[in-house]
């Protein structure tokens, strides 16, 4: 796709996959040299900006949805997979994944993935079971004021680049005053994360972008484009099961051999790797964490042959949200089909009329459930034609039982159009003449506009302005009319006007008029009191015309 | 500090080359659009003071600034859950604004204007059927998108009937950007284009709470899935996960020995992580075969996405046919579909 020609919205129920949306530079430092050269004489200026981006974590605004969604706790399992959908479609590339002294050849011989580094995204979603990402009890998340500092130690635990050496960090742009710059990161074992982490090829084949038709949403949250990044995890889930999601920073990361590399692959799950339902939930509710932990750390093949891979990887977390699986699935269509229906009379013995239930609960067959109507009589307190029975408070102290319907109605209501305003609230009132009470709806109505109009002085002043202008028109207009009826036109009588006032006598006098105004007050500030006689003049003229209305 | 250098050189005979290396990086106008279509600035151009009361207005028409207790006066009404069906009652709207210029206009010359003839209508009714069409532009962006990929939804009826829902589900939060989707059919297939009724407004009121408008009345109503947050999954259980295979158009490839690739997992913890990258390496070759189309060719992650994503999941409301039964004269005849007829 070129840069500068987005392709428009694809049709409704369309939507279309990208690899990847590249901006023109990527996030760093820059310096601009301009040189020019006219005939002999040459002139040389330097310019530097930033191109900046979220390095250390996602603001809320960057997230458009995360599935399952954020603390389901019926996620499906086996099948579906997490993801998360990032609002701005370039994020993943705006970084690079590769120090700049890397190449990607050195970290895949795989000829089939590209070799160029920019389309790499910097980010990926990891998926930790709460088994996986605890240690000793401790749960290896930190997020907010219990984050980890970037090289600063925080009680034992060491900053997250502790171990690269100066030189390396300041080469990252990270000078040591951001030694105690505190993010959201993840601690866990090295073992685990190479066991559950993508591989380098498989980061790249994880993030892609996607383009959406918004016209039948919201108004797309903020974000009006229809645009979007989408990383994927690898990994399906297994029943009973808390699972942390965590999108991490992988920037620069690659050499310290934290992802896997050929991993180990079956076809088939055997039995034995597949534990039934009672047990994993066995497993769960007791949690074996002790023993499960030791098995990897005492054997460590992976720590032994690389002695470069610690122990412990820490990783900056972009992003964390939390779900739960079980054996009923929390998807759109399970949630869907869950949705409240009012009963409206039942055979079934434990449902009576007004219960609400489930969607998915009804029996066709011997329930009979209300229209999904806004304000029907179905509801307490509500007539059949959406009518509130509610209470007014009259200026006299009084109270009074009253009729409120809102705008939003059970059924079609007819507009009578009007050819004059409602001139206050009282003429909107109405009366129910079968129970001799008042209805305020209209009256609530007027009453609310004017509060919302006298809320918003910009509008009562754009209002006013554009009434009094049209009304100065109309006169002007008027004026011309009567002028034109006697045989004049306006622009002979401007000539006429013009004229006059070439007339030396004319203006003798006016600056003789001006002249003893000046005499009677000489001690007044001669520009203050003509801006207020300006003023005075003008807001009267304004005013006036009101007043002075037939 | 490393600087990562951007030179551009200018001498006489390279400021065409510069000139093409702007044009690389230049931005698009994200405002384009904008002159493709009527909007509420280009009808009240001319006149500043007129166009931004009038826009307020048409805000206040869409009942964007009136609070949710004004809408939903009782808890019960909407209940958690829930999605409730309504129409919208002009008269109630009308006198909103009525009561809203009633503070603008207090003099008697003011007043007067407002009742004033002006070309055979008042400036009363000039002023509420402009408002009729200006709420149907307010929406500028949805009708450019509406008017490129729908035209025959893209115009508006002005004044008529609105209908609409209001939604309050986990599903508003959890699933942002859900796609609503209004039909009006007497007979035949609804689920047509042509069939389509306009949103008029679809507005998130809270985080659990939307309200949809429709311009007209919809007979059928149909909810999807988000198309940036449809499933991404495999096929087939755990004991064999596979992919069956779809096109570049999102059609399945027709069943058949080749149509699947099956996919291996990681040899460790619970074997739920999946070989990603030798699912790429199956889904190439079936390129190479010739089973899936050669548009798939340079492709990488899109190719993987289109291959798991999954059929958004739809739900559709229909007439509550049982309305017909019911001992007449029912209170909600007339009411919107999933409740009588319209």
């Amino acid at each position: 796709m070129p840069a500068n020609n987005p392709p428009l919205p694809p049709p409704v129920g369309e939507y279309r996959l990208f690899d990847r949306v590249l901006g023109p530079l990527r996030a760093g430092k820059y310096k601009l040299e301009i040189e020019q050269k006219v005939g002999s004489d040459e002139g040389k200026v330097s310019r530097f900006f930033n191109v900046t981006g979220p390095r250390w974590g996602l603001e809320a605004a960057e997230v458009h949805a995360v599935y399952p969604p954020r603390n389901e706790q019926d996620a499906p399992t086996n099948s579906h997979i997490p993801f998360i959908t990032l609002q701005r479609r370039s994020l993943p590339w705006e970084r690079d994944l590769f120090l700049s002294n890397e190449t990607v050849q050195q970290y895949t011989s795989d000829n089939q993935m590209t070799t160029e580094a920019r389309k790499y995204p910097w980010m990926a979603l990891l998926i930790f079971t709460e088994n996986e990402l605890t240690n000793g009890g401790q749960l290896g998340v930190f997020k907010g004021d219990e984050g980890l500092c970037l090289v600063d130690a925080k009680g034992s635990i060491p900053g997250v680049f502790a171990h690269w050496s100066q030189t390396k960090r300041d080469s990252f742009d990270m000078p040591s005053s951001m030694n105690g710059l505190t993010v959201d990161a993840i601690r866990v074992k090295t073992t685990t994360l190479r066991s559950v982490a993508p591989t380098l090829e498989e980061i790249l084949l994880l993030a892609h972008a996607r383009q959406v038709n918004p016209q039948d949403k919201e108004q797309c949250g903020s974000d009006e484009d229809g645009w979007f990044a989408v990383i994927l995890g690898n990994r399906v889930l297994k029943p009973d099961e808390k699972y942390h999601a965590c999108l991490v920073s992988l920037e620069g990361r690659l050499s310290e051999n934290i992802l896997p590399t050929n991993p180990a692959l079956v076809q088939i799950s055997p039995k034995a790797a597949n534990p039934s339902k009672a047990t994993s939930m066995l497993m769960a509710g007791f949690g074996l964490p002790s023993i499960k932990e030791k098995t990897p750390e005492k054997g460590g093949g992976g720590a032994v042959t690389r002695p470069s891979v610690q122990t412990f990887t820490n990783l900056v977390l972009l992003h964390h949200w939390t779900f739960n699986s079980s054996q009923t699935n929390g998807d759109f269509q399970s949630r869907m089909e869950r949705l409240n229906v009012r009963v409206q009379s039942s055979t079934r013995s434990n449902i009576k009329a007004g219960d609400i239930v489930p969607l998915s609960d009804v029996d066709v067959s011997r329930d009979t459930i209300e229209p999904m109507l806004l304000g029907t009589d179905s509801v307490p307190g509500l007539t059949a034609n959406s009518y509130l029975s509610t209470t007014m408070h009259g200026s006299d102290g009084l109270e009074e039982d009253v009729l409120y319907r809102s705008p939003l109605v059970a059924y079609s209501e007819q507009r009578v159009v009007r050819d004059e305003p409602y001139p206050n609230s009282d003429a909107a009132l109405a009366v129910i003449e079968e129970l001799g009470i008042w209805d305020i709806s209209h009256a609530s109505a007027f009453e609310l506009g004017r509060l919302l109009a006298l809320g918003d002085g910009k509008f009562t002043k754009a209002m006013k302005s554009w009434v009094a202008n049209d009304i100065k028109k109309e006169q002007q207009a008027d004026v011309e009319a009567k002028i034109e009826a006697k045989g004049f036109t306006v622009s002979n009588l401007n000539e006429r006007l013009q004229s006059i006032k070439q007339h030396s006598t004319v203006r003798k006098v006016r600056d003789s008029r001006i002249d003893t105004s000046r005499h009677k007050s000489p001690q007044e500030s001669k520009t203050t009191k003509s801006t207020d006689l300006e003023m005075e003049y003008t807001g009267h003229a304004l005013g006036g015309g009101g007043s002075s209305g037939r | 500090m490393p600087w990562e250098e951007v030179v551009l050189l200018v001498v006489e005979q390279e400021v065409a080359q510069l000139r093409d290396q702007y044009l690389e990086v230049a931005v698009p106008d994200l405002n384009a659009w904008r002159n493709q279509i009527q909007t509420l600035n280009s009808f009240f151009a001319g006149n500043e003071a007129k166009s931004q009361a009038m826009r307020w207005l048409t805000r206040l028409r869409l009942l964007e600034a009136v609070p949710f207790q004004y809408l939903v006066p009782a808890e019960e009404m909407l209940p958690t859950e829930t999605i409730r069906f309504f129409h919208i009652d002009r008269n109630w709207v009308d006198a909103l604004i009525d009561g809203a210029m009633s503070v603008t206009l207090t003099s008697t010359r003011e007043k007067q204007w407002l009742l004033k003839d002006d070309d055979g209508e008042t400036h009363y009714t000039t002023i509420m059927n402009e408002l009729d069409t200006a709420e149907n532009l307010a929406d500028a962006y949805r009708n450019f998108v509406t008017m490129q990929s729908n035209a025959s939804t893209a115009t508006k009826q002005a004044g008529g009937r609105l209908t609409g829902f209001l939604f309050r589900s986990s599903l508003v939060r959890d699933f942002p950007g859900i796609e609503v989707q209004g039909y009006r059919s007497e007979s035949g297939n609804p689920w047509m284009a042509e069939k389509q009724v306009s949103l008029h407004r679809f507005a998130r009121l809270s985080d659990t709470v939307i309200m949809v408008v429709f311009n007209g009345c919809p007979t059928h109503v149909r909810f999807q899935e988000p198309a940036e947050g449809i499933r991404l999954g495999v096929d087939g259980d755990e004991n064999q996960f596979e992919l069956k295979l779809k096109q570049a158009d999102g059609t399945l490839v027709p069943p058949s020995s080749s149509s699947s690739i099956n996919i291996r997992k990681r040899d460790s913890a619970d074997r739920s992580v999946l070989d990603v990258l030798g699912m790429y390496k199956s889904l190439k070759n079936k390129i190479s075969s010739g089973v899936l189309d050669t548009s798939f060719t340079d492709q990488e992650s899109a190719l993987i996405a289109t291959q798991m994503l999954q059929y958004p999941y739809q739900q559709d409301f229909v007439p509550y046919t049982q309305m017909e039964s019911v001992e007449s004269p029912h209170p909600h005849k007339g009411a919107l579909n999933w409740g009588g007829d319209s």
